[in-house]
Order: C-alpha cells, then sequence, then structure tokens
C-alpha cells in the first residue's frame, strides 16, 4: 500500500483530512451514543455496589443511612447526585451498629475505590471491599479475590497512642492484625499498600467527625 | 465480478480461516498477543471474556476497515486503523462493564489495552486492508477463533491447577492442593511453554500421519 | 616449561585434562555432605530420612526418564537429589519432594541441555517451583529438633495424598525457623544452637558447623572454587556487621547472619557449582561478592525471611555476563607476562 504516484497538490491533502476527520466523527458519535445508554446502568451498579459493600463490611447492619459530605466538610443525608461517602450502618431495630466509610486513591494501575467498615466502640475495623479497580489481573487483583488477605481486615484493630491519636495501619509479612498490621502479599506489593494508604486516609479524615457528629458511634447516645 | 472470482475468493476466505484456527494460531504459532495471553489467562472465565471481546474487536474492525479500504488514504492508514480499532474497544469496554460488571472489575486495564493488541493490527494490515470483507471476515474468524482456543486452554489449565475449579465449578478433590504459582504470572509462562511443546509434538505426529495415508 | 604445579586452575581455554572425571567431583561432594545428612537424620529423624530419599529417588527416575542409561552412572543425579533433599523443609508432603526432584532434572537439567549446561541450578530451579506453587507448605513443614517421637514417626504431613493437601494441619508450634523469628522481631535462636544446628530449619542446612567442614573439605581436595564461598559468605559477614552496627534493633549480629538459613548450603554446596558460576577467577570474586549482597539485601529490606535461593538464583543469571566482562585478553606476541 504505497502511495504510487505520488499525486501532491492541496486537493490530495483536503481528501486525506476528510476521511480522517469523517471517520473520527462517526468513531466518535458512535461511542457518546453508547456511552449514554450504558452510563446510567453502570452508575446504578456502581451506587448499588458501594450499598452492597457497606452491608458485607458491616456484618451487623441490615440496613443503612447513607451521606455525603457538603462544601463545609459536614457529613449530611445523600441528595439527588451526590456520591455516597459514608454508611451508617442500622441493625433490624433501627440501631446504629457502625459506619462504613468510602475511601478511593491511586493504586497500581488506577485508581481504587473501597469500603471499609468500622466498629469505634471496639476500635477495630470490621471489614474491606473493594468496589472498583483496574490491578492486574493474578497479581494486583488478589486485592479483590484473594478472599482471606480480604478478611483479615475484619480482624484488624485499631492502635492508638496516649493521646487518643490514631496510628496508622501497617503492612506487615505475617502480620499481627490485632496490632494494627496489614499482611503483605508478594507480588502485589504496591496494590496492599495502595489500599493500606487509602484506609489510612480516610481513617485520618473520618475519625474527628464520625467523633464529632455521630455519638452513638462510640457508645454516647445521641437520640 | 466473475464466478471463478467469487468461488476462489470463498475458497481463500475458508482457507484462511482454518489457517487461523490451527497452522497460523496467533498464540501457539504467531506468539501474538502475549500480554493478554499472560496476564489474564489465570482462569477460564476471564479467558473466555477477554478472547471473546479480543475476537469480537478484530472481527468488527477487519468488516469495517475492508469495506472502507477503498478510501482509506495510504498515508494515514496506521491512524485510520487505529481510530477504527479503538472504537470498537471503547465499546466493548462499556458494554462489559454495563452487563457484566463483575468481569469487567477481574480483566481491569486489559481491556482497554486490546487496542494495542499485535494481532489485531496485524490481521488489519496483511489481510482486511486488502481482500473484500468476506475474505477478512472469515480470516478474522479463525484468527479469532484461534486466539480464543489458545487462551480458553491456557486460562482452563491454569485454573484447574491454580484453584482445583473450572469455570468456578470444583473439579478436582476438596483437598486438591492448588498450585499457586498457576495463578501467578511465571505460571502463565510455563503453561504457555508446556502448550507449545505439546501443539507442537501433536502437530508434528498428525502431518506425518497426513503424508503416510 | 617445568611440569605444570599440580593445583588445578580454573580458567578459560585452552586445557589440559587432568584426569578428574565427573563421577569423582561427585563423589566428593557428596562424601562432603556425609556428615550433615547424617546429623539431619539425628535431628529430624525419619522426616528427614524420608525426604532425602524420596528426593534422590526422583531424580534419578527423572535422569532414567530424560537421559540414556549410560548417564546414571556419574553419580550429578543423585548428588542433585541429595541436595534438594537437603535444602527443602523436613515435614514437606513427600510427593511435593518427588514432584521437585522430577522437575529439577527434567526441567531444571535437561531442558537446558543436560550436565553442565543449565544455566541455574537444577536443585534451585525445583525448590524455587516448590516456593512458587505451594508456599504455604514451604513456609511450615518445619520440623522441632529432636523430638521424642522423631525416629518411629514421619510427621503426618510427610503423608499428604499425591497432590492433596494434608489432612492434618503443619505443627504450628515449632513453626518459626532462626530467620523468620528474627524477621518478627524476635531474637532467634541462641549461637550455639545455630551454629550446631540443633535449630527448626531445611533438613540440612541447620549445622553450619558441618556445612563449613564439608566444604573446606572440597576446598581441599580442589572440587570447587574457594574464591566463590570466601567471596560470598566476607560479604554477608562484612554487610552484616555494618548494618547490625547501624542499627542492632532491625538486624541480627554477624554471627547470627553467617549461621542461618541456606546461607552455608547455598554458599558452599550450590554457588560453587562449575555449570553456574563463573570460569575466571576474576569472576569468582565478582560472583560471590554479587550473591552475598543480595542475600543480605533480600532478607533485611524484602517480606521474605531467607533469600538465598533467590540470591543464587539473580548471581547464576549474571554469571554469563561476568565472564564476558573477565574474558582473558589474548597476550600480544612476545610480550611477557
Amino acid at each position: 500500500m504505497t502511495d504510487g504516484n505520488g499525486r501532491g497538490g492541496i486537493g490530495s491533502v483536503l481528501r486525506v483530512q476528510a476521511v480522517l476527520v469523517a471517520i473520527a466523527l462517526v468513531a466518535g458519535l458512535t461511542i457518546a451514543t453508547v456511552h449514554e445508554w450504558t452510563r446510567p446502568m453502570v452508575m446504578e451498579q456502581r451506587g448499588g455496589l458501594f450499598g452492597d459493600a457497606a452491608l458485607e463490611v458491616l456484618p451487623d447492619a441490615v440496613n443503612y443511612r447513607i451521606y455525603t459530605r457538603g462544601a463545609d466538610g459536614r457529613p449530611r443525608l445523600l441528595g439527588d447526585g451526590d456520591s455516597p461517602e459514608l454508611f451508617i450502618g442500622l441493625d433490624a431495630r433501627g440501631r446504629t451498629v457502625g459506619a462504613a466509610i468510602v475511601g478511593s486513591g491511586m493504586g497500581y494501575a488506577d485508581v481504587i475505590q473501597l469500603v471499609f467498615g468500622l466498629d469505634l466502640i471496639a476500635g477495630r475495623l470490621t471489614g474491606m471491599r473493594v468496589v472498583a479497580s483496574r490491578e492486574t489481573p493474578g497479581l494486583g487483583s488478589v486485592i479483590v479475590d484473594d478472599m482471606d488477605w480480604v478478611d483479615s481486615f475484619g480482624r484488624i484493630e485499631l492502635q492508638f497512642d496516649g493521646q487518643r491519636q490514631l496510628q496508622p495501619l501497617r503492612v506487615r509479612d505475617g502480620a499481627r492484625h490485632e496490632q494494627g498490621e496489614v499482611d503483605a502479599i508478594s507480588g502485589a506489593t504496591v496494590s496492599v499498600y495502595a489500599v493500606t494508604q487509602i484506609i489510612n486516609r480516610s481513617l485520618a479524615e473520618w475519625l474527628p467527625i464520625l467523633r464529632e457528629e455521630f455519638a452513638e458511634l462510640t457508645g454516647g447516645r445521641r437520640e | 465480478m466473475s464466478d471463478s472470482a467469487t468461488v476462489s475468493e470463498r475458497e481463500n476466505g475458508l482457507q484462511r480461516f482454518r489457517a487461523g484456527l490451527w497452522r497460523e494460531n496467533p498464540i501457539l504459532i504467531q506468539a501474538l498477543g502475549m500480554c493478554p495471553t499472560l496476564a489474564v489467562s489465570n482462569t477460564a472465565i476471564n479467558a473466555l471474556t477477554m478472547s471473546l471481546a479480543t475476537a469480537s474487536v478484530l472481527l468488527a474492525s477487519a468488516i469495517v476497515i475492508s469495506t472502507l479500504r477503498g478510501i482509506i488514504p495510504p498515508q494515514v492508514r496506521l491512524a485510520c486503523f487505529v481510530l477504527v480499532i479503538a472504537t470498537f474497544v471503547t465499546l466493548t469496554d462499556m458494554l462489559i462493564e454495563a452487563f457484566a460488571l463483575d468481569l469487567h472489575r477481574a480483566l481491569g486495564a486489559f481491556l482497554p489495552l486490546i487496542v494495542v493488541n499485535c494481532m489485531i493490527l496485524s490481521r488489519i494490515e496483511i489481510m482486511a486492508s486488502r481482500q473484500p470483507a468476506s475474505v477478512a471476515a472469515l480470516d478474522a474468524l479463525g484468527m479469532g477463533g484461534g486466539f480464543m482456543i489458545g487462551l480458553i486452554t491456557l486460562g482452563s489449565l491454569r485454573e484447574v491447577l491454580g484453584r482445583g475449579t473450572l469455570l468456578d465449578a470444583r473439579v478436582m478433590p476438596a483437598d486438591f492442593e492448588p498450585w499457586q504459582v498457576m495463578q501467578l504470572p511465571g505460571g502463565g509462562f510455563f503453561t504457555l511453554a508446556a502448550l507449545v511443546i505439546g501443539f507442537y509434538l501433536f502437530d508434528r505426529r498428525w502431518r506425518r500421519q497426513e503424508v503416510g495415508a | 616449561m617445568m611440569p605444570a604445579s599440580r593445583r588445578l586452575r580454573l580458567v578459560a581455554a585452552p586445557h589440559l585434562h587432568g584426569g578428574r572425571a565427573v563421577p569423582r567431583l561427585m563423589l566428593h561432594s557428596v562424601i562432603a555432605l556425609l556428615p550433615v545428612t547424617v546429623f539431619a537424620v539425628v535431628v529430624f529423624g525419619l522426616a528427614a530420612l524420608a525426604t532425602i530419599v524420596v528426593a534422590i529417588l526422583a531424580c534419578l527416575l527423572a535422569e532414567r526418564a530424560f537421559a540414556p542409561p549410560s548417564a546414571l552412572g556419574d553419580g550429578s543425579a543423585m548428588l542433585t537429589g541429595l541436595l534438594l533433599g537437603l535444602s527443602l523443609p523436613p515435614a514437606l508432603p513427600l510427593w511435593m519432594v518427588a514432584l521437585g526432584g522430577f522437575l529439577a532434572i527434567g526441567v531444571g537439567k535437561h531442558l537446558f541441555g543436560g550436565l553442565g549446561a543449565p544455566v541455574f541450578h537444577p536443585v534451585l530451579v525445583g525448590r524455587v517451583f516448590l516456593q512458587a506453587a505451594f508456599p504455604a507448605a514451604m513456609a511450615q513443614a518445619w520440623v522441632a529438633p529432636l523430638t521424642g517421637a522423631r525416629a518411629t514417626e514421619l510427621p503426618a504431613t510427610s503423608l499428604a495424598l499425591p497432590f492433596m493437601s494434608p489432612a492434618a494441619p503443619y505443627d504450628g508450634l515449632s513453626g518459626a525457623t532462626p530467620l523468620t523469628a528474627v524477621k518478627a522481631g524476635d531474637t532467634g535462636a541462641p549461637l550455639a544452637d545455630l551454629w550446631l544446628g540443633t535449630v527448626a530449619g531445611s533438613v540440612g542446612e541447620t549445622s553450619a558447623l558441618l556445612l563449613l567442614l564439608g566444604g573446606i573439605y572440597l576446598v581441599a581436595m580442589r572440587v570447587i572454587d574457594w574464591r566463590i564461598p570466601v567471596a560470598l559468605l566476607a560479604t554477608v559477614a562484612v554487610l552484616g556487621a555494618a548494618l547490625h552496627g547501624l542499627d542492632a534493633e532491625r538486624h541480627p549480629a554477624m554471627l547470627t547472619t553467617l549461621g542461618s538459613g541456606g546461607l552455608m548450603l547455598g554458599a558452599w554446596f550450590l554457588a560453587s557449582d562449575p555449570s553456574v558460576s563463573p570460569m575466571t577467577r576474576r569472576g569468582a570474586w565478582i560472583y560471590g561478592l554479587a550473591i552475598g549482597a543480595l542475600v543480605v539485601v533480600i532478607r533485611q529490606y524484602s517480606g521474605q525471611a531467607e533469600g538465598v535461593m533467590y540470591a543464587l538464583l539473580l548471581g547464576s543469571a549474571l554469571t554469563p555476563h561476568i565472564d564476558r566482562w573477565t574474558r582473558p585478553q589474548p597476550l600480544p606476541e612476545g610480550a611477557e607476562r
């Protein structure tokens, strides 16, 4: 496929441009149409996914209230078009049983979105689920499908120093979960650190807010 | 177009179809598209989805490019090819995300990466941009089919040895000790090498019998 | 020229045949390993004996399958089996031992072209496969030293059916080897136990003293190039001492580092294998130094407790390059040595 006779000229250049633009236009239109069609379905599953994950990481919860954060940084109940950031888990009698926090951050391949459950009275995590990630299948993807590792988050106890300051979780081979340690996985170092960092950051961000705004989480009754 | 031309076109197409499935199998013989081959063949279902997506993109792109081959200017043909392929990859990505979110999460970054699968670009450049749509489509079906055969075999072996299951159904005894390495990329390399050796031995014996018959 | 000294020098071509044949080299190696082997059976009992025997049988079987029958006579497959058996945890299911032996010879040796050709030591190929395929078993199949029942009972895990997980869990109590204990922040074993070998560990890696003796025997018999183990161990000793000096909390003492894990076995018996180590003297120094540094780096700065196996494999990968860098230059005509 060579440009045999080498006709130059403005006409041929224009033709090349026109074909390229035409193909690009058709391609763009097709993609936009399918995007419009599939987006609601994807978002619906995603929204539901966070809720499903919240119930999974809060073993005692059967229902939840969904919160997002307003411009002032304070949590408010989820409205139309908001994205969920905090689930307050409720048991069958409507009592608060814990909080599930939505966190996200950069993984190895793309942004990881996850939900983790928190029991502030016992001072420990109750579980973690990765909701969206593009980690390398077979390597980083263990953060999704290595259930032993995923379930180990339900045993992690938060560490506080003398001043009630939260100590960040650490990654360690042969981790002691009751001392705030996350198991390392060879082949998934970056992904495991990413998950740990996301949880640490979200905890640092949310813990003061939770203590201030949701006294029932720490044992005190608000209502 | 004359009758004889049509007949030879069909024969040519069928020949291309068979070649893709076996003698020029993209994974076992040409060793093309190794990135998804090794990365997402850890389970049969991942391998199936990935190879089906790749084969669909290949088929659709081959038909479109073969149809457009008269108007695509040679100077920008690669840009046009990539544009068409990328469009179909994006569509596939969005459709899988909408209808099979779990699979989409399992395949992760490798779905968008179909766009740089060299098997697709090579078939477009070698066949689709020079052949009528029917031949190009049969060639794409053969190559896509060959890709699926290779990838699914690989994925099944790795899932059975690495997890003791096939398509998530238990096939090994309950206390089978899974070979962890089969779920890692290293296991992909081992299994692929073993498959290529097996394919070579089998093919050689087959040809010898053909000659003998 | 006077008759050359009787020292065997491993140098690049041209060579004269020194009358040394493969079977003799193998015999010396087996003799050097005998004390360790006997000691292992005494300390770990039937478990060690079964592991060694199964590893040797698997290697001989694979050698018979992949090579002409005459190859069995050179003893190299038997040595591979013995070394593999010595490098595995004693309570490992025996079918895994057999699989490792078969792969060591089949893949590690004959796929690369047979005796003398392998790029990586066949023993390490077999072991690294087991490590990658069955990490849980390889990390837990330890046996406490000198238990009362060792002479009469095999650990339940050894007898797992082929390709099945052992019905009983691994003996968790005896789990920690000195190195995993160090990794977990404990002090590890007392130095005397560590060097004598009365600690948990792979079948034949625990007794640093006996391995050292065997190594010295090999050097005295001129089977191996002394530069490789000396360079390797010296590097580990210097780096280990330096790290311990910098931060005694995090890094174990130098003698602990030297006496623990598979270091002695690897340095004297695996690193020095002529088919995976460089040919020149300068190369041997570089090779030993590189492996030693890798051992320390992997042990101290990775999630792994033990790094000797990976360090040896990476070192072997360097060998062809080292050989090229250190290739002797032909002397110009008339030049004096």
